[in-house]
Formats: structure tokens, C-alpha cells, sequence
């Protein structure tokens, strides 16, 4: 087991390395200009070539890159010379807009994103999971049509047309629900959670709605193999109750792929769902990622893009040591 | 012996499936009886209705599309008639049962003796401990070496004879009165084929408890049963003790499943198998099912194998479904040991 | 059925949602009919009574605080609340700022030449912690502006017109001879050429006065030191903003500035919709906006006639003008460039501008407030209606080009759609045209560069002075500093011997802006007439403030309520 985990450690590492080398060289070379984004309509070229200065992309494209690389292992100085300033440990840059920390930036989005994911996961979870199960137990009966039917239109149903959809509905028209406050970021700020709770439940639906459709799909689908196991038939010959049959024999054993599914999917949506962060304008991570993005802010894009990657690649590790908890025949191998 | 109530009597069992082809009837009219702590095989090719028949008595296929006629009575309790919910109490507890495949026949994830121990814990009202105990005494008896160190290993981790032996001790670990194998050796080594054998005719003993075991080995059955019951179409078409089955065949079936064993094989080392195929079970003829294959049914006259189904007849034990069958067979071998 | 109901209802709410999008802009704005629907609006004007506290909405963080490092008009709006300039630019909604003496006891005295400007600071004036104001500290501001390996956003309207080109900031040594600080109270600028409008070009933030002790130089946006009427007492970037009085400002010193509010707290991070949704509503009495058009969305256009919302409602022309250039090395043919500009259904385009509530048609970028403005004339349909047979009359015999790119900002769907409704009107004068997307970031780089393409779309706002003529027209269509070509903001690249070099001579022309304003104008409206550049909106602006808000009104420069005389009731 801990030779597993330090291999993934590695291999973790090097991934993010290759990832931040890649984004690094895109940037370096794509087609927006970063230098002649920070100096506006004016930009001489006398002028864009100072930019390069302030932003330090007058250095060789390796010693850059090293620069920012020795930032996650010290503190550095940033800036012209004779003008530099202190970018503490772990540095990741300053935005070359507002020339914040970009660990702060990071560390302001991320709550913001948990929010989302926290809650958006659950519902999706519960209601996929819940869904796909009873429409595996009442298979070809009306219940499983309406919510196969209804699993099939909700995967259709973008984030964008949900999003303003369910604000229309519950905001606009109804007024049962208030605007996103940004300034909730956390249940246990100074609002509560209740309205943390309130903030949050527009977007935890209708991800809820686009998500929870593949689960039950996958849920239903998997289940209705797992029923038909032969280890199903003999807990029933044991005598159990329906529901020890149905959970402590079907779901434990139908629910990996379920797992698998989610671990990726928690990976990709703490990176930063994006769609839904610009509907509802949250400013978590997907929302700044784009503004970086846009503006042609390196430093924040490469931290977003560098911190995607680690959550993704995070979430392969923890479903490999899940699966392996799940299933003893993964154990041994 | 008909003034009492019998232990198991099934009596014109039917099963029918809704297909979208149509509706298959895989058990049709199965008759049989069974003594207390005697051993009765069921024979036959696959898809002859022996193991929806074992199914059917286990009360597993409520809640499925089958439906189910006749009756099955334990004790004189029909357990057609039976809820979900009162069936529960039947299976484990009065009834075990012993499948083929003894590794997906087990949930993967749980540990063997967790398994053998929830058996017990579901009619046995014991904490956890008791039922550990229980557990690894009963992998004792059905001879698992070190039980008590297997009792946290997994289905994986044991050899086939192995996983059959702690089916086995899942199944009877309630001491049920029936026992119903289907299948147990077919997946194992032929070595340890009759050690399982063996230990399920030990345990019978043991606990006296009565024995089905469905099977398509005649060679098994002659090993073990006392009674034999050879199915064909959903049907029993000959029913006897062991001996007489083999002596004194009566259906024409039942000889040519006799010619296709390895034993009888001929001095070529050839098996005779049965021309033909079985009858499609969405459309089943008139007459006889087996007329389509049968060598002597042009012996009878007037095609009656071809229009009319004949009944199970016979004289005591030996009763066979067979219009060639005419004359009443002198055989007078009693029903039970 | 149920799948194509659903998606059904669906497609119609996001139809409905884009065409109340389209039609709200389709009424004229709120006032009565008979009068000038563009005219100034400011709400409830008047009140002079302090205190309270001003909550600002905004749906990002400032770009920086320090005026060193600021090209953008948010900041300037804020930062009149914490520094000082030697002259202000004073907002009047619906015009151009008037230059007025501020950190100094005037405008500022020329000399004879107009190559030396002297400014004298009033008496008294101390930073937030009760240090003396001096010469140096403003002298130092200026200086930084020159570090723009530093601050790549620093405003370089002051710096060019100084003689100092070599100079490169006080980090990187050398001295900044082009001003001087002969007393604590006196500073002087040298000038390259006479520039009339000089007394604009100190009002920027470059001459904020900057202890050079507290210089923490990119750092220094964190807590720029005041020399306002309030200071910063927190601020928490991508989160709040709170301002409170600053002790060591003297009303007596600062006539320009009412601080009436005692507080103002800035919330950074509220989403448009939520500012939009909280100000109609006016869920926060004390709320005000500083984002562009009011944080209004194109929904919400319709509720600004409500009477509740409408008495609530500043709004003013801004000095913001949306052109299309073309480029007049590519299609040289005036003619030509004629024949697309009479082509155009302006009309159309105005719609994708928001509509009639958030821009005016116009036909120059001149426009009648600025100081020395002459009539400018233009064959373009006042109403913005293509003139097709015009331009079919002007294209015959012609070597017209059969296809022409547009540039767009890809950033922007409002821009891809103006190229959309483009391409349909040269169709029907037989041009086809190709849009091309071009980087948001660079995009101004590409239209300054040879990579110009046919047709681009850009704005100005009427430069380091908006009531000058000079600052729109030079800069604009005026040629390079040489005067050999066309100058660097040029976008369509327009260099015409002749006029070029008349406008090359104005520069170094004494005289005063009125002046010299006129001459600008007229060579302006002659170089327009081979349409080099197409006119088409002038933004105008509503922004809803909360019911407790008073003299609010809509900053000329700002794009937002001007924070210098803005005063909430308590």
C-alpha cells in the first residue's frame, strides 16, 4: 500500500509538472499577448516591451519557467529590478492584473467552489443513486420509465438552459429564492447556513439535474446486473429481509462504478465548474479561470489550470484506494 | 404411507416465464414426494425444468415474472401460496440450498465466515460473537482446515472445493430439514467431486434432513440417491429408486440419458447421445414430448405419442410417463430405505 | 412528448429572455416625450447634509488603487476620495469635466513659450497621518508614472507631453530634470511643445502626491497613503473596500469635493445580476454601482420608466464614442470607404448596442460641448438608415473589392454582432465580408500593427482632455510624432500629406485651447470626409442608486456615479 501511494505520489508530481509546462509554453506562445493586454490601447511598442519587463517575460523562457517552479519551494521577489516585491511561500505569481498574491486569489475562490461542489455533489448523489436504485428494483414498470424518461431529458438539459431556467422560475417570477450573494462563501460565515444553504440550491439543482441523469443511468443499469448475480439469489436462499438483500448484497456490490464516476466527476467540479460559476456568478474557481483566461493573466490561469489537474488527478488516486476498499479482490493485485 | 402427511409433496408444479416470444413453460405438471432425511436426484438435460423446480420449492421465484401452479407442500404448508415475507422463515432456516458455482454464488466483497455468520444470524437471534462461534464450528464439520483463520478470508482466496465446503456450511449451519443441491459438484475437480459428495451424504446423516440434488450425472445420483426423478420438457418423466432406474428402465428417455453416459460408453469409447432436440418450451406439442425423439414411439399405434400426453403411471415408487409403458411393471421396490 | 415539451418550454424562456433583451432597448429612455431623451439626469440634487455611509456594489475589485498605476476610470472615481490631483477634473453630468484647481492654488501659469508650466500648492495641505503635502511628493508621483517596466497601466498623457523621454523612473536612477521643485510649495514642468490643455493633463492621477517613504511600490495599491477627504481603513482584496474620513483633510483647502457620506463601504465581489437586482428593488437604500452601465442588464431596461425606479435613476451622455475604422491603406479608394459607410444600417447596430436607452446615434466624435467645436458635416443618415443608392452610385466604374475583413474582439458577442449585421449591408452593395477574431488582450495591439484589418470597431472617450477638441482629434486621425505617417493610435491608419502635416504644425502652435480647438475641428471635419472613420454610438448611461442616496449624478469621465458629490440620507 505505500509503495502504491508513493508511486501515485510520483507520478502525481510529474503529471503536474508536464501539466504546468504545457500551459506555461501555451501562454508563452499562444496568440494572446499578456504583455500587450497589461498595457491597454495605448500600447507603443516601446511600451508593451516595458510590460515585458514588469511582468517578467523578458527572461529566457527556461528561466521563467524555473522562476516560477522554485516559487512552490520558497518565497521569491517579483518584479522590475530595483522594484521588486516579496511573493511569500508558496508563491504562484502575482495576477498581472491586480497584482494580488495569486495564492490569494486562489484561496478567495476556493471556498466559493466548495460550496457548490459540497452540495451539488450530495443532491446528485442521493438523487442518482436513489433514482437509478428504485428504477432498477421496479425495472419495466412505470416508475423506471418515468425516471429513465426523465433521467434522459434532464442529460439534455445544459447547464446554461437549466441555470436560467431555475432563476427565471425561482427568482425572477417567484422571488422564492434571492440573488447569489457573493458574499456567502462558507456556511459558517457571518450569514449562517441556512442562507448559505438558500445561496447555493439554485446551482446544486441544476447540476444536480445534468449530473444526477448519468447516475441514474449508470446506477439503474448496474444495479439491474448486480440483481441478477447468483450471489443476490443466495442471500434471498439465506433468508434475509428485502433490504439487507437489496443494500448489504446489491448496492455494496453494485456501487463501484458509481464510485469510480463520482471520484472523477468531485475532481472535474473542484476545478472549477465553469458554466455554472458564470450562470450564477459565483466567483469560485471556474469563474476566475475564465476572467484570467480573458485578460490574459498567467499566473492565475496557471495556478487554475495546475490546481484542475491536481484535483483531477487526486481524485484517480482516492478512487483507486476506494475501489480497493470497496472490492478485497482488488486488495491483493 | 399416503395416510400421512408427506414430508415435501409437489404435485402438478407448473412454471411459465413471459418471454417477448411469448410465454415458456419450463415446469410443466412436475410431480414428487419426499421422505424425511431421504435423498432424491433430479435429473436431466439443461433446461429440463430441474432447477427452476428447485428454485420454485425455494420460494425464489416470487417476485419474478413466473407464475406458479400447483403445489408445492412442506408438511403439508403449501409454499406456493406462501407471502415473500413468511417464505423467509422457510429458506435458510428449513430449507438450504447449495449452488453450482460456488464463486459467484458469493458476494465477492464479504468475507466467507462474515457470510456463513449472517446465514446463522438471520434466523438465529445471537449477537455477533455467537455467531462467529457458530460460523467457524460449523467450517470445522464441513472439514475447512485452520477455521478460524479462514473465517476472514474471501471467496477468492479459497480453492473451488474449498468454496464449495463453505456453501455447504452456509446452507446447513440452520440445520434445515431440506437440503437442496443444485448442481453442487458440476463446477469442482472429479477428485474432489466426491468429497463433496461424501460430505453432503455425512451431514445428511448427521442431521437426518432430506436431500434433493439436482443434477445432470446420472453417475452422481447412483452414488447418493435413493430416488431418482428424471425430468424432460418441464415434466417428470420417470420417477424410481435408484437401483430400479437402472435395472429395470422404463421411459425411453431415461435410456437414452443411460446410453450417453461416460460408463456406457461404447467399446469405441463413443457416447450415444440423443438425436434430436428437446421441444421448444413456447410451443409444446400435444402429445408426447418426447415423441419427436423418441426410437419406439412408432411402436405404439394409432400416433397416440403424437396426440395424446400420456400420464405418470406405474405400480408403488416406479411410475414412468410413457404410452409404451402399457403393461404394469412387476417391480414392488419400496419408496423408501 | 414529454422530452420535446420540456425542451419545448425551455427554447421559449431563453427566446423570451434574448428578445425582452432586444426590445427593451427599443423604448427611448424615461423622460417625457418633446424633450431631449439624452438629457442629464441627476437624483435628488441639492442635499448638504453629512454623514452615513455610502454602499458601493461592484461586481469586481479594483484593478489597483494606486494612482500611479491606474488607466482606469473606476479608480480615478474612487480616488478622488483619497488623493489629491494639482488640478481636478469636475464632473458635470452630461458634459465634459471642467478643469479646476486643486492640490494647487490655480490652473497653473505658462510661460511665454508655453514650454514651462508653474504650479503653486495651497497652504496647509497634509496626508492622512498629518505630514506636510510638499512639491517633492507630488513631484515623486509623477515620477513613478515613468517606471513603465513598474506600472504597466500608469497614464502617460503628462509624461509624453514632458521632456523626458530618456527618463525611466526613480527605481532605476537618474534624475526627472523635466520637473522641479524650486520651495515645498512651488512645482514647475518643462514642456517638449506648447500644449494648451496642459492644466487637463495634471488632473490625471500622475500628479497624486506619493510619500516616497511609503513607496511599496506594486504593493502600494494595497494602502495608497491620502491626501483626500478619507482614508482607507480596510481593504480586502476581491472582497471589501471601507473608506473613513481622513482626519488631516480641510474642507477649506478642497471647495470641489462635498464629502458629505462619512463612510463608504465598497462590496467587491456581487454579481451584476445581484447589484442589478438589489438597486431596482432597492433592497439597500444606501446602494450605489460603479460598474459600467449601472450593472443594468438588458432585462432590466423596461423597469428603468417605473415610477419608483425612474425618479432613482441618474443617467447622462458619457464621453465614450463607438467608431468603425477603416483602413485606409487597404482601401484607399475614399470613395469606397464612403460608399461602406453610407451603406451601413447603423440603426441596426445601434440595437446590438442595447438600443436607444444605452447609446446615442451620432455622426462624430467631436461633439458640440468641446471646447472650440465646429459644426462637423456627414452625408450618414442622422437616424443611422443605410443610404444603399448613394453607395451604389458612388461604387460605379469602380475597382470595388469583392471581400473585406472585419476585426472583432472575441471576447465580446456584441462586437461579432455588429460584424454580422456589417456583412449583410456590404452584401448588398456586392462586398463580401470575412469576420475575424482577434485575442481581447491584444486587441488594440492587432489594430495598432499592420495586422489592421479592413474594418475594426474602436472607442475612445475623449482623451487626456474630453471638453478638447486636440485630445480627440490628434490622437485619433492625427499623424506620428514626426509627422511623417500616421500616429500610433491611428487605427485607420489615415495619413494624408496635406492635412497630416497641418495637424503636425497645430501641435507645436501656441495659442488657447479655444483656439487652437477650432483649428483641430476644422481640419478634423475635413479629414472626415473621406470617411476614414464611421460614427456610430455615444454611450449614454443609467445607473439606479438606492432611495437614500442623494445628488447622485452620472460622472462624464467615470461611466458611473461621480463619488465626489455623491451624500446619503441617514
Amino acid at each position: 500500500m505505500v509503495g502504491f501511494l508513493a508511486r501515485r505520489l510520483l507520478a502525481m508530481l510529474a503529471l503536474l509538472l508536464v501539466v504546468s509546462f504545457i500551459t506555461f509554453t501555451l501562454f508563452q506562445f499562444g496568440p494572446a499577448d499578456p504583455a500587450a493586454a497589461a498595457c491597454g490601447q495605448e500600447c507603443t511598442p516601446d511600451r508593451v516591451a516595458q510590460a515585458r519587463v514588469a511582468l517578467g517575460m523578458d527572461q529566457p523562457f527556461f528561466a521563467q519557467y524555473l522562476n516560477y517552479l522554485s516559487g512552490f519551494f520558497t518565497s521569491r521577489q517579483i518584479g522590475a529590478p530595483g522594484a521588486e516585491t516579496l511573493c511569500s511561500w508558496p508563491c504562484l505569481g502575482k495576477s498581472f492584473q491586480t497584482n494580488e498574491n495569486v495564492t490569494d486569489v486562489i484561496m478567495r475562490a476556493l471556498p466559493y467552489t466548495l460550496s457548490m461542489a459540497v452540495g451539488a455533489v450530495l443532491l446528485w448523489t442521493v438523487a442518482g443513486v436513489g433514482f437509478g436504485l428504485l428504477a432498477a428494483l421496479r425495472k419495466g414498470r412505470g416508475a423506471d420509465k418515468l425516471i429513465v424518461g426523465a433521467a434522459s431529458v434532464g442529460v439534455s438539459m445544459p447547464i446554461p438552459v437549466t441555470g436560467l431556467l431555475l432563476l427565471l422560475i425561482f427568482v425572477s417570477t417567484l422571488h422564492w429564492l434571492p440573488f447569489t450573494s457573493n458574499s456567502i462563501s462558507s456556511p459558517f460565515g457571518p450569514a449562517g447556513p441556512g442562507a448559505w444553504f438558500l445561496n447555493y440550491l439554485l446551482p446544486w439543482v441544476a447540476l444536480a439535474v445534468l449530473f444526477s441523469a448519468q447516475y441514474i443511468r449508470v446506477t439503474r443499469n448496474t444495479m439491474i446486473e448486480t440483481f441478477g448475480e447468483d450471489f443476490m439469489r443466495t442471500a434471498r436462499a439465506k433468508g434475509l429481509d428485502q433490504r439487507s438483500i437489496i443494500f448489504r448484497h446489491g448496492v455494496r456490490a453494485g456501487i463501484t462504478p458509481v464510485i469510480t464516476m463520482l471520484g472523477l466527476d468531485i475532481g472535474a467540479l473542484l476545478g472549477g465548474a465553469v458554466l455554472t460559476e458564470q450562470i450564477f456568478s459565483v466567483p469560485g474557481l471556474g469563474f476566475t479561470a475564465v476572467r484570467a483566461a480573458m485578460s490574459g493573466d498567467l499566473p492565475v490561469t496557471m495556478a487554475l489550470t495546475m490546481l484542475a489537474a491536481f484535483f483531477i488527478i487526486t481524485a484517480n488516486v482516492v478512487v483507486d484506494l476506494l475501489y480497493a476498499a470497496v472490492d478485497p479482490r482488488v486488495r491483493v493485485s | 404411507m399416503d395416510t400421512t402427511t408427506p414430508f415435501l409433496d409437489i404435485r402438478g408444479l407448473g412454471v411459465t416465464f413471459p418471454t417477448d416470444d411469448g410465454l415458456v413453460s419450463a415446469v410443466n405438471g412436475m410431480d414428487l414426494r419426499l421422505e424425511r432425511g431421504s435423498t432424491v436426484g433430479i435429473v436431466g438435460e439443461s433446461g429440463s425444468g430441474k432447477t427452476v423446480t428447485s428454485q420454485a420449492i425455494m420460494g425464489l421465484l416470487k417476485g419474478t415474472s413466473a407464475t406458479i401452479s400447483g403445489e408445492i407442500r412442506f408438511e403439508g404448508v403449501d409454499l406456493v401460496g406462501l407471502t415473500e415475507q413468511r417464505m423467509r422463515a422457510y429458506r435458510g432456516r428449513r430449507i438450504g440450498m447449495i449452488f453450482q458455482d460456488p464463486l459467484s454464488a458469493m458476494h465477492p466483497f464479504y468475507t466467507v465466515g462474515r457470510q456463513i455468520a449472517e446465514a446463522y444470524r438471520v434466523h438465529n437471534r445471537v449477537g455477533a460473537k455467537a455467531a462467529r462461534t457458530a460460523a467457524t464450528d460449523m467450517l470445522a464439520r464441513v472439514g475447512i482446515p485452520d477455521p478460524v483463520g479462514r473465517y476472514d478470508a474471501y471467496p477468492h482466496e479459497f480453492s473451488g472445493g474449498m468454496r464449495q465446503r463453505a456453501m455447504i456450511a452456509m446452507a446447513l449451519i440452520c440445520e434445515p430439514e431440506l437440503l437442496i443441491a443444485d448442481e453442487p459438484t458440476t463446477a469442482l475437480d472429479v477428485t474432489v467431486q466426491a468429497q463433496i459428495l461424501d460430505l453432503i451424504a455425512s451431514l445428511q446423516a448427521e442431521t437426518n434432513s432430506a436431500v434433493i440434488l439436482v443434477t445432470h450425472d446420472l453417475g452422481v445420483v447412483a452414488e447418493v440417491c435413493e430416488q431418482v426423478v428424471v425430468m424432460y420438457g418441464g415434466q417428470c418423466v420417470e420417477q424410481a429408486p435408484v437401483g430400479e432406474l437402472f435395472a429395470d428402465t422404463a421411459h425411453p428417455y431415461t435410456r437414452g440419458l443411460l446410453a450417453s453416459m461416460p460408463s456406457m460408453a461404447d467399446e469405441s469409447g463413443r457416447l450415444t447421445p440423443i438425436p434430436g432436440f428437446p421441444p421448444s418450451l413456447l410451443d409444446l406439442p400435444a402429445g408426447c414430448l418426447f415423441a419427436d425423439r423418441c426410437p419406439v414411439a412408432s411402436l405404439v399405434p394409432g400416433d397416440r405419442c403424437r396426440t395424446e400426453r400420456p400420464e405418470l403411471r406405474g405400480t408403488g415408487a416406479h411410475r414412468s410417463r410413457c404410452h409404451l409403458d402399457e403393461l404394469p411393471s412387476p417391480t414392488t421396490i419400496g419408496a423408501t430405505a | 412528448m414529454k422530452l420535446r415539451t420540456t425542451l419545448a418550454v425551455s427554447a421559449t424562456v431563453v427566446l423570451a429572455l434574448v428578445v425582452s433583451g432586444c426590445t427593451a432597448g427599443g423604448q427611448a429612455p424615461g423622460q417625457a416625450s418633446g424633450t431631449d431623451p439624452y438629457a442629464p439626469v441627476v437624483v435628488k440634487a441639492g442635499y448638504d447634509t453629512p454623514g452615513g455611509n455610502v454602499n458601493v456594489l461592484m461586481s469586481s475589485d479594483f484593478m489597483t488603487l494606486d494612482p500611479g498605476n491606474s488607466n482606469y476610470v473606476q479608480t480615478a472615481n474612487v480616488g478622488q476620495l483619497y488623493y489629491r490631483t494639482l488640478t481636478m477634473a469636475k464632473e458635470t453630468a452630461g458634459q465634459p469635466p471642467e478643469i479646476v484647481p486643486d492640490l494647487a492654488t490655480d490652473t497653473g501659469t505658462p510661460s511665454e513659450d508655453g514650454l514651462t508650466w508653474t504650479f503653486t500648492l495651497q497652504d496647509g495641505l497634509a496626508f492622512e497621518d498629518g505630514s506636510p503635502i510638499t512639491s517633492s511628493d507630488v513631484k515623486y508621483g509623477v515620477a513613478r508614472t515613468f517606471a513603465r517596466d513598474v506600472y504597466t497601466q500608469a497614464p502617460q498623457e503628462l509624461n509624453s507631453a514632458l521632456a523626458a523621454d530618456d527618463y525611466r523612473g526613480p527605481y532605476a536612477g537618474g534624475e526627472l530634470d523635466a520637473v522641479e521643485t524650486p520651495d515645498d510649495r512651488t512645482i514647475v514642468f518643462h514642456l517638449k511643445q506648447p500644449f494648451a490643455e496642459f492644466p487637463a493633463l495634471v488632473s490625471r492621477s500622475n500628479t497624486a502626491p506619493v510619500p516616497a517613504a511609503a513607496d511599496t511600490k506594486l504593493d502600494y495599491t494595497n494602502h495608497p497613503v491620502s491626501s483626500g477627504p478619507y482614508m482607507i481603513e480596510s481593504y480586502e482584496r476581491g472582497r471589501q473596500l471601507k473608506l473613513v474620513r481622513n482626519p488631516n483633510w480641510t474642507a477649506t483647502t478642497d471647495p470641489n469635493r462635498t464629502a458629505l457620506p462619512d463612510t463608504f463601504t465598497f462590496s467587491l465581489s456581487t454579481s451584476q445580476a445581484t447589484i442589478s437586482q438589489q438597486l431596482l428593488s432597492d433592497a439597500d437604500p444606501t446602494a450605489i454601482t460603479l460598474d459600467s452601465n449601472g450593472a443594468l442588464q438588458a432585462s432590466d431596461t423596461k423597469r428603468l420608466s417605473e415610477p419608483g425606479i425612474q425618479d432613482r435613476t441618474a443617467a447622462g451622455l458619457l464621453g465614450c464614442t463607438d467608431v468603425l475604422d477603416i483602413n485606409t491603406e487597404t482601401v484607399t479608394d475614399p470613395d469606397i470607404r464612403k460608399a461602406i459607410a453610407l451603406a451601413m444600417d447603423r440603426e441596426a447596430i445601434q440595437v446590438q448596442y442595447g438600443g436607444l436607452r444605452f447609446g446615442k446615434l451620432t455622426n462624430s466624435y467631436l461633439n458640440e460641448d468641446m471646447t472650440g467645436y465646429v459644426e462637423q458635416t456627414s452625408d450618414l443618415d442622422p437616424a443611422g438608415k443605410p443610404k444603399l443608392d448613394e453607395a451604389k452610385a458612388l461604387l460605379e466604374g469602380k475597382d470595388v473589392p469583392a471581400r473585406l475583413t472585419y476585426g472583432y474582439s472575441n471576447a465580446t458577442e456584441r462586437y461579432k454582432n455588429v460584424g454580422t449585421v456589417l456583412q449583410q449591408n456590404l452584401k448588398a452593395i456586392g462586398i463580401d465580408l470575412e469576420l475575424v477574431p482577434i485575442p481581447a488582450a491584444n486587441y488594440y495591439t492587432v489594430l495598432a500593427s499592420d495586422q489592421m484589418p479592413d474594418i475594426a470597431r474602436s472607442g475612445w472617450c475623449g482623451g487626456a482632455d474630453s471638453s478638447s477638441v486636440r485630445t480627440t482629434a490628434d490622437p485619433v486621425l492625427g499623424p506620428s510624432l514626426d509627422g511623417t505617417s500616421f500616429g500610433f493610435s491611428n487605427i485607420p491608419r489615415y495619413f494624408d500629406p496635406e492635412l497630416s502635416k497641418q495637424m503636425y504644425e497645430l501641435r507645436g502652435t501656441l495659442g488657447s485651447s479655444d483656439e487652437l480647438g477650432t483649428q483641430w475641428a476644422t481640419l478634423f471635419d475635413e479629414a472626415m470626409q473621406t470617411y476614414p472613420i464611421v460614427p456610430l454610438i455615444r454611450t449614454f448611461t443609467n445607473s439606479v442608486v438606492g432611495s437614500k442616496i442623494h445628488n447622485a449624478q452620472m460622472g462624464y469621465f467615470f461611466g458611473g456615479i461621480d463619488l465626489s458629490t455623491v451624500a446619503v440620507e441617514q
